[in-house]
């Protein structure tokens, strides 16, 4: 027989692995007996002991389907795993006595088969902090032991779930080797979810970047899903691994089928979809995980011959990770930016929050970080009389689930490296080494960033200090690339030399050519080594000055170092100033500093000083229409929104045109602008509102003058919110552009049954009635309050707005029932369009042309056109209990901490953490981008939007306008027939069977009429099946004082602070509700699913739904009554009005649902 | 002058509707009762995020808030927002919500 090891094996062929073991296993239908007793029911490790023979069995039917390997059955064979059945004293026996198992069998053979010992993600996450780091360790030391000490020819790290798991696991699997003084492969496999992600969250990049750095044989996918939704991930490592790829899927992703995990992939089918990816990206090794069976592997084989083996190409970018994503070393625009705050030495409140071991500040201080632009955070916690070394552990074990930007591990301890290498679920940075004291620590360092993969940064100090001239500092680096990369063999990458930055500020001679030593360092450095990579503390340059000074010096020594090929800078994000911001003056000035040129300016640290006495000066220029003429600058006030100079202007003005002639043919002819730029996009709502309250307030100055009052209004509206309806927001709205474009405006408010409307306008008489409303409920009343109008004789023209309504529902159904006219506004604007017309006589024009675009189009199957050409039969059939068979049934049930309603306050802070300010500014402020270029957009934001933003934040938690406060609990809860949810009394004792239980509350939702089928009750387990489920709910208010101040607002035409006010406690309210959500995944453990960004998060990006009603899912707001009982809501002030309402105006309310597969839907 | 007319096509639920180009979807689920859930309508929400399994050149360009939402959502590119685009050609969408 020729010998031939694994490795020569995989570089001549694509190598064949087996299929399930766990399926086949339970083929058996192992008994008790078969366990040896009922306490180690389900421990298949023990088979290898108790029933060898199945073992052999199964080894023998993949070898004889072809596999080339099979795997030893040793998934959970750790301690970790069998101390769950008290056997870890037994972890080594069975994992050797497997490998023999497998051994024997392979061996029965006449050509070459090898065992591979399986090691499974175990039952615990690290990085959940479900097991501790030296436990997890032992767990798998010993395991890899067994497998060694019995013959496996490589270890496979398989189904990994987390990257803090495989690097425990590749360190327990080296040192064993190293202890038993041999080497086998380590293989790694990970797991990635139909998400897209690790079951903790890592992206694949973030994950090839933390296993490359581990120095594996190979990396592959497993489980969780089939080969079709491993094809991105597949293309993803084949491109980019420079190591060999494996590709071991289920069979098809799994079904639930009556109730059995069904997995749809025969033989044949998957074969072909492996042999697709295979042949397109190029694979290395190839097998089966859940559902497939000897057959799979066999269709493997017979697919295998039309393989070659690929060529890797390994374009991987060398990167660093966190938990979650990748970030490349060579990013491009440069350089990274690596936040400074996260520093005992660097930030006081970073600083104090440590003193006071509150470690949520500090990772509240490493978010804010990541959000305000950095690319990697630096974490030092070096503080005087303070346990380093537990410090590090305490915080990273935070940090690291919370920020998904990776880490710069900034200590010069080894113990503390360490511990922080163990937490670090990614690839990290160690800051950093130096020779100051000869190569014994640095060596020690690099040590455990090759055991723990890890970049370093390193220092140009050497045993005789700091290198201060350009000479020195590449004599050092030079010594520093010798070490590292050529000794240790770390990519060139993955050195990252700091030349140093001295300070500039302090005007000694000896540094006053400190910055182009380093700069000049590093342009030598960079054209000499161009891989290697550079990184400096930038405001150390600066250092001594004030603040305004130095952003200014800071931003200019990035620029220039940026020049020269710097990759990182340690620095505030946020305190960078683009160059071409910097005045010319300021430059030339800043510029002699740095670069030490005293021939123009003899001093440039004392000019510098001298310039900024002012600590916070910032020069801005005054925008100036002196030049203009009276009539220009009023227009302008307008179009602008100028409040404050309008009055002036119009007295002005005054002095030559009557008061009407101003209002009429300049103010007006300014709000036509405004309006025009509005529907073109140019111009977003805040910026109308401000307009429109310089027009009241030119108005309030020319009115005393206006000698006849009467007539020179354009025409008159009545508004009104309809019955049962709060929301006055739309309809202010349309009387803040109505108003201030010539029109008068009776508003009536909010509430208003169509009794108190026509009387309003039988005594005052109106041009038309406009009606407002938000709630799906009060389209339907509008369409009322006109059959009440129609058969009392009215055909004045009607306007109907409102967010629920369409086009097509007011110009057929409701015209369908009046005899005047009936016109849709879809905002406020369309609405002063329709008043010109209908003012001016023109109501037939606008009948006339609502009526073309149905005439025109061959087709009138329907109004719209639209045309239903095939309805196929995927309809989704309901199940005996006449619920969706779409929704699996056999989801895990999590276990609430308590049960019943608890009351939680929260701070400002900690609600605007949850703001969705995409939301915020884009749709609730109306600043939509349009048709505005990016960079146009760009400015509006940073001028005006953000500036808002904080301003208004200031002002809420100064003034507190907003009071939050919350309910929220868990009952036990089951669905039944009829589309109903029972909720039972949670007192009851825990063995009263579920029927016999106390029902104390009911909620029965509708169901989709076709595609899915769904209902909200579907989500939870039916009472038949005896099971209970929990139904989580949550109550949230603002109090009422925001809505308060923002009707105070509008009273005084401050249009716009009405507006943003609204807008914000409106959204704020949304985010509580966001975060009471989050803290019920946390309880329910079901936050390992939560989205990492914001964003995704906002957009369902978690398990399971929160429902409130009146959205399309569940649209009765009558349940909220039940609800609130359930909440006893009254507690935190908040009651229902008579419409099922809640008071205050900023609440919501919800019903959790845990399941899975629970999303928006509509019935 | 004839309108042209574009066939969409609903995954989930095996539904093909035929419409007047230029329509959006928003009207195309309402008249056809495909199962596709929408939310604020203004692109900010993401509720309506479906993938384009074929055709997605037959859809209006994006707006600007749809663009930042999903480069903010890190989302691939055949996703869109349904209540952002109109039907410009044949296309097959599926859901996302689901």
């Amino acid at each position: 027989m020729k010998t031939v090891t694994l490795s020569q094996a995989l570089r001549e062929r694509v190598l064949l692995l087996d299929g399930a073991m766990g399926t086949q296993i339970f083929a058996h239908s192992p008994t008790i007996d078969d366990y040896g007793g009922a306490e180690f029911d389900g421990c298949v490790e023990l088979l290898n002991e108790r029933r060898a023979q199945w073992i052999q069995g199964i080894h023998e039917s993949y070898f004889k389907a072809g596999a080339d390997a099979v795997e030893t059955n040793t998934f959970g064979c750790n301690e970790v795993v069998m101390a769950e059945f008290g056997l870890q004293h037994r972890v080594f026996d069975l994992n050797v006595q497997a490998v023999k198992i497998a051994r024997d069998v392979a061996d029965s053979f006449a050509e070459k088969k090898w065992v591979i010992g399986s090691v499974g993600p175990g039952t615990k996450l690290l990085t959940l902090l479900h097991v501790d780091y030296q436990t997890l360790y032992r767990s798998y030391f010993e395991q890899m032991r067994g497998l060694i000490a019995g013959g496996a020819d490589a270890i496979l790290i398989e189904t990994a779930q987390d990257l803090g798991q495989i690097k425990v696991a590749v360190r327990a699997a080296r040192n064993a080797m190293l202890a038993q003084q041999m080497r086998i492969p380590i293989w790694v496999q990970m797991t990635i979810e139909t998400t897209g992600t690790m079951l903790v969250g890592s992206d694949v990049q973030a994950a090839l970047a933390a296993i490359e750095m581990l120095g594996v044989d190979v990396i592959g996918m497993n489980c969780a899903t089939g080969p079709d939704e491993m094809r991105p991930h597949l293309a993803y490592l084949c491109e980019a691994a420079p190591m060999m790829v494996s590709c071991l899927p289920n069979a098809g992703l799994p079904e639930n089928r009556n109730g059995q995990t069904y997995y749809p992939l025969d033989p044949g089918a998957f074969a072909q979809r492996v042999r697709g990816i295979s042949s397109d990206f190029g694979l290395n090794i190839l097998g089966g995980c859940c559902g497939t069976t000897p057959e799979h592997i066999k269709a493997l084989a017979e697919i295998r011959g039309q393989l070659n083996v690929p060529v890797r190409p390994g374009r991987y970018e060398r990167s660093v990770s966190s938990l979650y994503n990748s970030v490349s070393l060579s990013l491009e625009p440069r350089p990274l930016y690596v936040g400074e705050r996260t520093n005992a030495n660097g930030s006081k409140a970073f600083r104090e929050a440590l003193a006071k071991d509150d470690f949520d500040t500090m990772v509240e201080i490493a978010k804010e970080q990541a959000k305000e632009g950095a690319h990697i955070l630096d974490v030092c916690v070096a503080y005087v009389s303070r346990d380093e070394k537990r410090d590090m552990s305490e915080f990273l074990k935070r940090l690291v689930t919370q920020v998904n930007i990776p880490l710069m591990i900034d200590s010069t301890e080894v113990p503390v490296i360490e511990a922080a290498l163990q937490y670090a679920p990614g690839k990290c940075i160690v800051n950093s080494i130096n020779f100051e004291d000869g190569e014994e620590k640095p060596r020690r360092i690099l040590d455990l960033c090759r055991e723990y993969g890890a970049a370093i940064v390193a220092l140009t100090i050497d045993e005789q200090g700091m290198a201060k001239t350009c000479e020195d500092k590449l004599r050092i680096a030079e010594r520093l690339y010798k070490l590292v990369v050529e000794e240790y063999g770390f990519a060139p990458e993955d050195l990252i030399i700091d030349p140093l930055t001295f300070t500039l500020g302090s005007g000694e001679a000896e540094w006053r050519n400190s910055a182009v030593e380093t700069l000049n360092a590093l342009e030598i450095l960079h054209k000499r080594y161009p891989r290697l990579k550079s990184i400096l503390g930038l405001s150390n340059v600066s250092f001594g000055l004030k603040p305004w000074p130095r952003q200014i010096l800071n931003s200019l020594m990035l620029y220039h170092g940026v020049q020269r090929g710097l990759t990182l800078a340690i620095l505030n994000a946020s305190k960078i100033l683009p160059v071409a911001r910097i005045s010319e003056d300021h430059k030339k000035l800043f510029e002699a500093l740095l670069f030490n040129k005293r021939d123009e300016i003899a001093e440039p640290l004392k000019e510098i000083l001298a310039a900024f006495s002012d600590p916070n000066a910032k020069q801005h220029m005054a925008v100036s229409d002196e030049h203009l003429s009276v009539e220009e600058k009023l227009k302008n006030d307008i179009i602008d929104g100028r409040k404050n100079q309008i009055g002036a202007h119009a007295l002005e003005a005054l002095k030559i045109h009557p008061p009407l002639t101003i209002i009429n043919d300049i103010l007006l002819a300014g709000m036509k602008v405004v309006g025009e730029r509005f529907g073109a996009g140019q111009m977003q709502l805040p910026f109308v509102l401000e307009s429109a309250e310089s027009m009241k307030a030119a108005v309030r100055i020319l009115e005393p003058y206006i000698e006849k009052k009467e007539g020179y209004k354009k025409g008159r509206i009545i508004l009104a919110t309809v019955k049962g309806d709060v929301h006055d927001i739309g309809k202010n709205l349309v009387e803040i552009i109505l108003s201030n474009n010539g029109f008068e405006v009776m508003n009536l408010g909010i509430k208003q049954p169509i009794e108190s409307i026509v009387e309003t306008y039988r005594t005052q008489g109106a041009d038309a009635i406009g009606l407002s409303g938000l709630l799906v409920k009060s389209t339907v009343i509008m369409k009322e309050n006109l059959e009440y109008m129609a058969a009392h004789g009215f055909t004045i023209p009607v306007i109907l707005g409102g967010a629920a309504l369409t086009r097509d529902f007011v110009e057929r159904e409701c015209q369908a029932v009046y005899p005047g006219p009936v016109f849709y506004a879809e905002d406020a604007f369309s609405g002063l369009h329709l008043m010109e017309k209908i003012c001016a006589g023109g109501v037939a024009e606008l009948l006339a042309q609502r009526k073309t675009p149905k005439d025109s189009g061959e087709q009138k199957q329907t109004e719209s056109g639209i045309v239903v050409v095939h309805r196929g039969d995927k309809r989704v059939g309901l199940d005996a209990n006449g619920q969706s068979s779409w929704v699996r049934r056999d989801e895990p049930i999590p276990k609430p901490p308590f049960w019943g309603v608890r009351q939680v306050n929260h701070s400002l802070e900690q609600v605007f953490e949850y703001l969705d300010e995409f939301a915020l500014l884009r749709s609730r402020w109306g600043y939509a981008q349009g048709q505005l270029s990016d960079a146009e957009f760009d400015k509006v934001l940073q001028e005006k939007a953000y500036p808002t933003l904080k301003r208004l934040r200031e002002r809420v938690v100064s003034e507190v306008l907003l009071h939050p406060a919350a309910l929220y609990g868990y009952f036990p809860a089951c669905s039944r027939e009829d589309n109903e949810i029972v909720v039972y009394n949670p007192e009851t004792s825990a063995d009263t069977p579920v029927h016999q239980r106390e029902v104390i509350a009911r909620f029965s939702f509708p169901r989709q009429g076709n595609g899915r089928q769904l209902c909200i009750a579907d989500f939870l387990t039916h009472e038949s099946t005896g099971k209970l489920d929990v139904l989580a709910v949550q109550l949230v208010t603002m109090g009422h004082v925001a809505s308060e101040k923002a009707h105070a607002a509008y009273a005084e035409n401050q249009f716009s602070e009405y507006f943003f006010l609204h807008g914000l406690s409106t959204e704020l309210t949304e985010a509580y509700a966001e975060k009471i959500h989050a803290q019920i995944r946390q309880e329910l453990a079901i936050h390992t699913r939560d989205a990492q960004s914001k964003r995704a998060l906002f957009s369902q990006g978690y398990q399971g739904s929160r429902y409130s009603f009146g959205y399309p899912a569940c649209p009765d707001m009558e349940l909220n009554e039940p609800l609130l009982k359930l909440l006893r809501a009254e507690r935190i002030g908040v009651t229902l009005s008579e419409s099922h309402q809640m008071v205050p105006e900023q609440t919501t309310s919800a019903i959790v649902i845990h399941h899975p597969q629970a999303r928006y839907f509509s019935t | 002058m004839k309108q042209q007319r574009a066939r969409v096509f609903f995954l989930l639920e095996d539904l093909e509707v035929e419409v007047p180009a230029g329509t959006r979807l928003p009207e195309v689920v309402e008249a056809s009762g495909a199962d596709i859930t929408f939310g604020c309508k203004s692109g900010t929400c993401g509720t309506c995020r479906v993938r384009v399994v074929e055709g997605i050149e037959n859809l209006s360009q994006p707006t600007p808030e749809e663009r930042d939402f999903l480069a903010a959502l890190s989302a691939r590119p055949n996703e869109r927002l349904g209540c952002q685009f109109c039907i410009q050609g044949d296309v097959s969408i599926d859901y996302i919500g689901s």
